[in-house]
């Protein structure tokens, strides 16, 4: 059972979620701060719905509708977060979701996962389009996608009731042709998966 | 079956589609310069695929998931052409979504219609907010979204692969606490 291939950068490993994952996402990913950051997740995140949730993971992979990553330290193999991508095949574009568990923010975690996954999206995948969006309330997550190289695209406003309240949705994209005037032909060999 | 309720402006009449109108629709629908500016509709349209459509409109009408409403003349009572929410229950908005069939283009039916599609979102089904997609290469469905009091959220770039051709999707926006300003 597979959620992603795998992926290496400087300082991590991005690879495929397992069942032993599920406590460590019930653990960071129930902490507040980072809950409040996502559309869809439980609050609070209840035993048996990070392994429900690793086993849909399964299936979206199995049926080629998107990618999910266990983001781990390269060094101590923790787990940090998850990354993914889901895609809509017939318009040959995805959308790019991630979260980093409090303990390991502030340290370009999220901007150095992004980087790997949407070179994944584009040069393996050979995807036209790769597209997210946050919360207004969460510029952190902007600058994530600033630093990738993603255009901001417009503002959903209000587009999203969380907890009570309506957010607006800021939405960013990049195109391939974006990807290939930022990356420099040979520099992508360290880029292929391994 | 039914689609939606029926609503009524100077000139149109807003109503349930009828598996009478699935002749007319799908001459209205079937033609180029009307499918090629919508994101889900098959071309060729084919015998059969109006009375399939209006039945799952009714599914959707029933389960509050969709209201898609025929645009019908008032006085001789023709259909022009379609406009339709698709709700998004948990976060109380819609998505607008219309097309008028091309004998009857430029005569100000899409923004009446929409006018009025509007007005009841926000005082009848209390929604917070209304937003609407439309082809860049589309501006006149723009420019029915500014004369209703749209504003303007973005361009997703090359969005829709749409007959082999990457489209950009402008994106309009309004919001409950905006409509009756204009």
């Amino acid at each position: 059972m597979k959620t992603a291939p795998t992926l290496q950068t400087e300082r991590l490993i991005l690879c495929s979620l397992t069942l032993e994952d599920a406590q460590d996402i019930q653990r960071l990913a129930g902490e507040r701060d980072v809950a409040s950051t996502l559309i869809r997740i439980p609050h609070p995140y209840e035993d048996g719905m990070a392994e429900e949730w690793i086993r849909s993971c399964y299936d979206t992979f199995e049926k080629k509708e998107g990618l999910h990553f266990a983001i781990t330290l390269k060094t101590e193999r923790n787990f940090i977060g998850v990354i993914g991508l889901e895609f809509e095949r017939e318009h040959e574009r995805a959308e790019l979701g991630y979260w980093i568990g409090k303990p390991y923010w502030n340290l370009g975690y999220a901007t150095e996962a992004a980087k790997v996954v949407v070179a994944h999206g584009f040069q393996v995948l050979k995807l036209n389009r790769i597209y997210a969006y946050y919360f207004a309330r969460n510029p952190a997550s902007g600058r994530v996608l600033e630093k990738i190289g993603m255009r901001y695209e417009g503002c959903r406003r209000q587009h999203t009731k969380k907890w009570g309240n309506f957010e607006d949705s800021i939405g960013y994209g990049m195109l391939k042709a974006d990807y290939d005037s930022l990356t420099p032909i040979s520099s992508n060999a360290q880029r292929e998966p391994i | 079956m039914r689609t939606a309720p029926p609503l009524l402006t100077e000139r149109l009449l807003l109503r349930s589609f009828t598996l009478e109108d699935a002749a007319d629709l799908q001459r209205l629908v079937g033609e180029f310069d009307v499918a090629s500016t919508l994101t889900n509709m098959p071309h060729p349209y084919e015998d059969g695929m109006a009375e399939e459509w209006m039945q799952s409109c009714s599914d959707r009408y029933e389960n509050n998931e969709a209201l898609n409403f025929a645009i019908t003349c008032r006085t001789d009572k023709h259909l022009i052409g379609g406009i339709g929410l698709r709700r998004d229950q948990e976060n109380e908005n819609a998505e607008l979504g219309y097309w008028i069939g091309k004998p009857y283009w430029n005569y100000g039916y899409a923004t009446e219609a929409a006018k009025v599609v509007v007005a009841y979102s926000f005082e009848v089904l209390k929604l917070n907010r209304i937003h609407a997609k439309y082809y860049k290469r589309n501006p006149a469905s723009g420019r029915v979204l500014e004369k209703i009091g749209m504003q303007y959220e973005g361009c997703l770039r090359q969005h829709i692969k749409k007959w082999d051709n990457f489209e950009d999707f402008m994106t309009y926006g309004m919001l409950k606490s905006e409509f009756g300003e204009k």
